[in-house]
């Protein structure tokens, strides 16, 4: 058993069997067990969906991990071909990343304009942002008391939770949905914000960085969490290049890389913000990362909802079925996860010839093994809820 | 500061465009191609392991993306890479038999390469050479064909209704 790497283990057509989990050779009395296998998931709160987990153990120490991931898969991009430009949109928010959903619909629809050549009024851009802001906060939110409960905190899992509900109450009175927006259009945004939302938009906003402390004084200056959290797998910054890390979790390693501003896409560059980032690249300072931005993407927030000029929000003469000529198109931006994509090519139909997702949940996972081996199997718990993985992002 | 980035972006380019044809020996494209204005190359599929070499000993470090695209003759080969320093993106392309001809790995290079390969053998049966572990990904190891190449029947035969 000790030369078997997990993390090449051969395929087993079936599944795990059984005989696999009890070593093949001193199971009486135990005296040669120092390593087995425990199988977490598919089906396990720790793995923030249907995500399994074959893990090699010694003691309480992972020694080795073999993610298994496709429970959840649905095919989005088989889908996207049977479809045309516009029907892909109700597809990208609910069949990846659904805690984005603004996100995942925002770079398709960038993917599609690039390829239509159509030009977003501004209005519409100040919208995206908006949008994508109070998405980002309302993510962070709920990524950060999915580890509180992960490590215990369940307090502190509800009060995000309460937070997150005036976020996902904005987004029902701009759409009517509270997960699945379907809020983006090719062109543009669909709906006018309604009368006195911008104004409520304000005060959800305050009222989020109000909260902020409270949740400090709770959770992350709480010695227990410090315990739990501090030199908790380290990344380093060339380790965390060299495993191209993105996101919070590039940035907790201290390299200061955002797309936003690094490369800005749609408006971006007409904000101020700072990219937070952390020094030891821990369990720690992942989470410090996501709370220092959701107050810059209340900055945000701020600045654009006090620059939204009145104007249109869809651009003029959409095709209802539009058929873009030949070519090809790739939008990317940073959701709260990490960089996404759309890749799209066009063969000049109705239907994109072939959509590629570039999902960042897909990528984080697959650094889990390097970041979880040394540490123990409450820390892997830990891990995993600080690269916040969301299975349809990573299953499509 | 548009204009630095820009300025600073066409000299990185200048730079990949020249260290890839001193590499590949030969002249390559190195036009900005489609809407989106990234640097796009296209190869043969015995140049693709030598160009992904260049590309990552120039330091464009950060994988966007690896697929593949059926033509129904052949496939599409593609690769999107940039870099943290100069923001310079590239993205190669070698057109590939669709049966019998493996292409070579990059995940030795790339962390991410690792899966995306993995997906793209999933999906249109690619085989990479050399990759450590090239098993399904997204599917369960008993599945039968490769769904996104354009000839693939589903066992279930559906017909699907045709919205357009």
């Amino acid at each position: 058993m000790d030369d078997m790497d997990t993390r090449n283990m051969q395929p087993e057509p079936d599944g795990l069997r059984p005989e696999t989990l009890v070593p093949e050779e001193g199971v009486e009395g135990f005296e040669d067990v120092n390593d087995f296998l425990i199988n977490i998931g598919p089906h396990h709160p720790g793995t923030h969906g249907v995500m399994r987990m074959i893990t090699r153990l010694d003691g309480e120490r992972v020694v080795g991990l073999d993610t298994r991931i496709g429970y959840m898969h649905r095919s989005l991009e088989k889908i996207a071909e049977n479809r045309t430009y516009h029907q892909v949109v109700a597809f990208t928010d609910r069949t990846v990343d659904y805690l984005a959903a603004m996100h995942n619909d925002w770079v398709y629809c960038m993917a599609a304009e690039k390829l239509l050549g159509i030009e977003v009024p501004e209005r519409a851009e100040y919208l995206r942002v908006i949008v994508g802001e109070l998405n980002r906060i309302a993510s962070h939110l709920l990524s950060l008391g999915a580890l509180g409960l992960d490590s215990g905190a369940m307090t502190y899992f509800l009060w995000t939770l309460m937070a997150r509900e005036k976020v996902v109450g904005l987004f029902e009175q701009l759409c009517g949905a509270r997960l699945t927006y379907v809020y983006m259009r090719i062109g543009g945004v669909m709906y006018q914000p309604p009368e006195g939302w911008v104004e409520r938009a304000n005060e959800v906003v305050h009222e989020v960085v109000e909260e902020l402390p409270r949740y400090r004084r709770l959770f992350h200056d709480n010695y227990i969490w410090h315990l739990r959290s501090k030199d908790i797998s380290t990344l380093s910054p060339e380790e965390a290049r060299r495993i191209n890390a993105q996101g919070p979790t590039l940035r907790a390693s201290g390299i200061k890389w955002d797309l936003r501003k690094n490369l800005p896409y749609s408006i971006y560059d007409r904000f101020e913000f700072d990219v937070p980032v952390g020094t030891t690249g821990d369990v720690y300072d992942r989470t410090e990362v996501r709370y220092e931005e959701i107050l810059e993407s209340a900055r945000i927030v701020r600045q654009a909802l006090a620059d939204l000029a009145p104007g249109p929000i869809l651009a003029h003469r959409i095709a209802r079925v539009p058929s873009p000529p030949p070519g090809e198109a790739y939008a990317r931006m940073e959701s709260p996860r990490g960089e996404i994509g759309c890749y799209l090519v066009s063969d000049g139909s109705h239907k994109p010839y072939r959509m590629k997702w570039r999902g960042a949940s897909f990528h984080n996972v697959q650094m889990l093994p390097q970041m979880c081996v040394g540490y123990t199997l409450s820390d892997m718990i830990n891990i995993v809820g600080t690269i916040d993985p969301v299975m349809g992002d990573v299953d499509r | 500061m548009t204009v630095d980035r820009s300025d600073q972006q066409r000299r990185a380019r200048e730079e990949l465009c020249a260290a890839l044809a001193e590499r590949l020996s030969g002249q390559i494209n190195c036009a900005l191609t489609g809407p989106d204005e990234v640097l796009l190359v296209r190869l043969e599929l015995d140049q693709y392991r030598a160009a992904a070499e260049t590309l990552w000993e120039q330091g464009l470090d950060r994988l966007d993306f690896l697929t593949c695209v059926d033509w129904r003759d052949h496939f599409t080969l593609t690769l999107q890479v940039y870099s943290m320093d100069s923001g310079a993106i590239v993205r190669i392309a070698c057109d590939l038999p669709r049966d019998g001809v493996p292409a070579p790995t990059i995940s030795d290079l790339w962390f991410l390469a690792n899966w995306e390969e993995r997906e793209a053998h999933d999906m249109f049966g690619v085989v990479f050479e050399g990759h450590p572990d090239l098993r399904r990904i997204l599917l369960p190891e008993a599945w039968e064909g490769h769904p996104l190449r354009k000839d693939y029947v589903d066992r279930v035969g559906i017909e699907r209704p045709q919205y357009f």
